[in-house]
């Protein structure tokens, strides 16, 4: 993990956000204290304002989808020792046999939540979002206790990161920690071919008209700076096969 | 306008909570007054906080209650601009053309808000644009006058566009060229120079400082690496994109 730390300008202006929302909701939310400092500690470590690597060992849920970027943030979490438990909502933009495979071989038991199946008339990543977000507050509220639960998201980074909850806290880790894909996949250890999931990729077979969103998509991933130009040019091409002029100025 | 901006920022703040509720957290914001323009910066501290902010029309509804346009900034984009303009300076002397180029980026230095230098005639300029004239002003600015300005979707395509730029624009007699192509060509007879990317401008920056806009295509590479350094919003990238696969 000793190549996750960072000196570049804007990852630790936003990393610096995340630290001071820490410190806000350790005030607010006094019954996650002891996690959130340690949180903190993680973030700190990142870019470079603590040497030491901290000990996270609370109980963690963690919304994991099979991709790259939820696949990251159960390989970190697991590398600072928290106990994770898992959550898989089952839903057509999974690939149930390779998340199942992944969890046993790094030896974590998922817990799977069913939901009722997805329809959505357009572009499907807000509905299957908001359906994945929905269940899972749902099974964390029904526990009745106070959770820390982490997300896979990228895009909400600095103070956005980390919220307050009914239930209690919630992280977009590679958001917090500004992780970009580059970082994820080296984590992973597993290269990105298309973009988007199973579901998205069947959605564009159908409906070509809605490539639009996808790329609306990528474009914000890219102007957060989440995804660099070769990569988002990679993802363009795999949204369509037609040749276009890709050069720059020095071409 | 003839408001405290401390006023100004308290009923901001108010109006805010009022529009958001009180489920969700009102990001924190610093404000910025133009009162020559009549703009409140609105200044929060990272995109995420700044789409919250227009989504759903939000800043939208704030501004007709005040009564102001209002424009959302977030601070690490402004930190970002900041570092890129501050890396060139060293390559821009204080004397002659350069210095005047100088003045203009310790100028957007300080943006919000905007105060261009106006400084005396000093020589002239050649313009070549891809889809605004937005060079002419700022060369006006900092008295370049411009002696001729060229659409470059005239010369040809991309890049050759750019290559017959070069040709006239070393065969002209002019002091500086200001060109959208690369950031900066120093070591030739005369400087070619990209202000918009110099100064780290957004497209719609580019659009609305211009008088004559021009259509015109850009490679995809091109487009991403605008986006991915803040020149260019996601949404009108993704059109521009989209139009170019469907075509």
């Amino acid at each position: 993990m000793l190549y996750l730390r960072t000196k570049d300008r804007l990852k630790r202006y936003r990393v610096s956000l995340s630290i001071k929302k820490c410190e806000n909701l350790i005030e607010k939310r006094v019954e996650f204290k002891e996690f959130l400092r340690d949180f903190s500690g993680l973030l700190k470590w990142r870019i470079f304002l603590s040497e030491e690597l901290p000990e996270l060992s609370h109980r963690v849920y963690l919304a994991f989808s099979g991709g790259i970027d939820s696949g990251a943030s159960l390989l970190i979490m697991r590398e600072i020792g928290a106990e994770i438990t898992p959550l898989v909502v089952v839903n057509r933009s999974v690939d149930l046999d390779w998340t199942k495979n992944f969890l046993s071989e790094i030896g974590l038991k998922g817990k799977f939540l069913n939901t009722p199946d997805l329809h959505f008339r357009g572009h499907p990543c807000g509905p299957c979002s908001r359906s994945v977000r929905n269940a899972i507050y749902s099974f964390l509220l029904e526990r009745g206790e106070d959770c820390v639960v982490v997300f896979g998201d990228c895009l909400p980074t600095g103070s956005l990161s980390i919220t307050s909850e009914e239930f209690g806290i919630k992280i977009a880790l590679p958001a917090s920690l500004s992780l970009d894909k580059n970082e994820c996949i080296a984590l992973m250890g597993r290269e990105v071919g298309e973009y988007g999931c199973l579901l998205l990729r069947k959605t564009w077979r159908d409906r070509k008209d809605l490539r639009k969103y996808t790329l609306s998509r990528i474009m914000r991933e890219l102007r957060n700076r989440s995804i660099d130009p070769k990569t988002a040019l990679k993802y363009i091409k795999s949204l369509e096969k037609k040749r276009f002029w890709e050069g720059t100025f020095d071409s | 306008m003839g408001i405290h901006l401390r006023e100004l920022t308290d009923v901001l703040g108010k109006y805010l909570r009022e529009v958001i509720g009180d489920d969700k957290e009102v990001p924190e914001f610093r404000t910025v007054l133009d009162e020559q323009d009549e703009r409140l910066y609105l200044i929060v501290h990272d995109r995420a906080e700044k789409s919250m902010m227009i989504a759903g029309g939000l800043i939208g509804k704030v501004a007709s209650l005040l009564g102001l346009n209002i424009t959302v900034l977030a601070l690490s984009d402004i930190i970002n601009k900041r570092m890129r303009i501050a890396r060139n300076l060293k390559y821009f002397p204080n004397s002659g053309v350069f210095g005047r180029i100088r003045e203009l980026m310790i100028s957007e230095l300080k943006y919000p808000p905007r105060k261009l230098p106006e400084l005396d005639k000093y020589g002239e300029s050649l313009i070549f644009f891809l889809e605004s004239n937005y060079q002419s002003l700022l060369s006006e600015k900092i008295g370049l006058i411009p002696k001729k300005e060229v659409a470059l979707p005239t010369l040809g395509k991309w890049p050759l566009c750019l290559r017959r730029a070069f040709e006239i624009g070393l065969s002209e007699d002019v002091d500086v060229v200001f060109w959208d192509g690369p950031t900066f060509v120093l070591k030739m007879e005369k400087p070619f120079i990209n202000l918009g990317r110099l100064l780290s401008l957004s497209r719609r920056e580019m659009l609305e400082m211009g008088e004559v806009r021009v259509k015109c295509e850009l490679p995809v590479m091109e487009i991403l690496r605008s986006v991915y350094m803040g020149e260019i919003e996601p949404f009108d990238a993704s059109r521009v994109i989209y139009a170019i696969l469907e075509d």
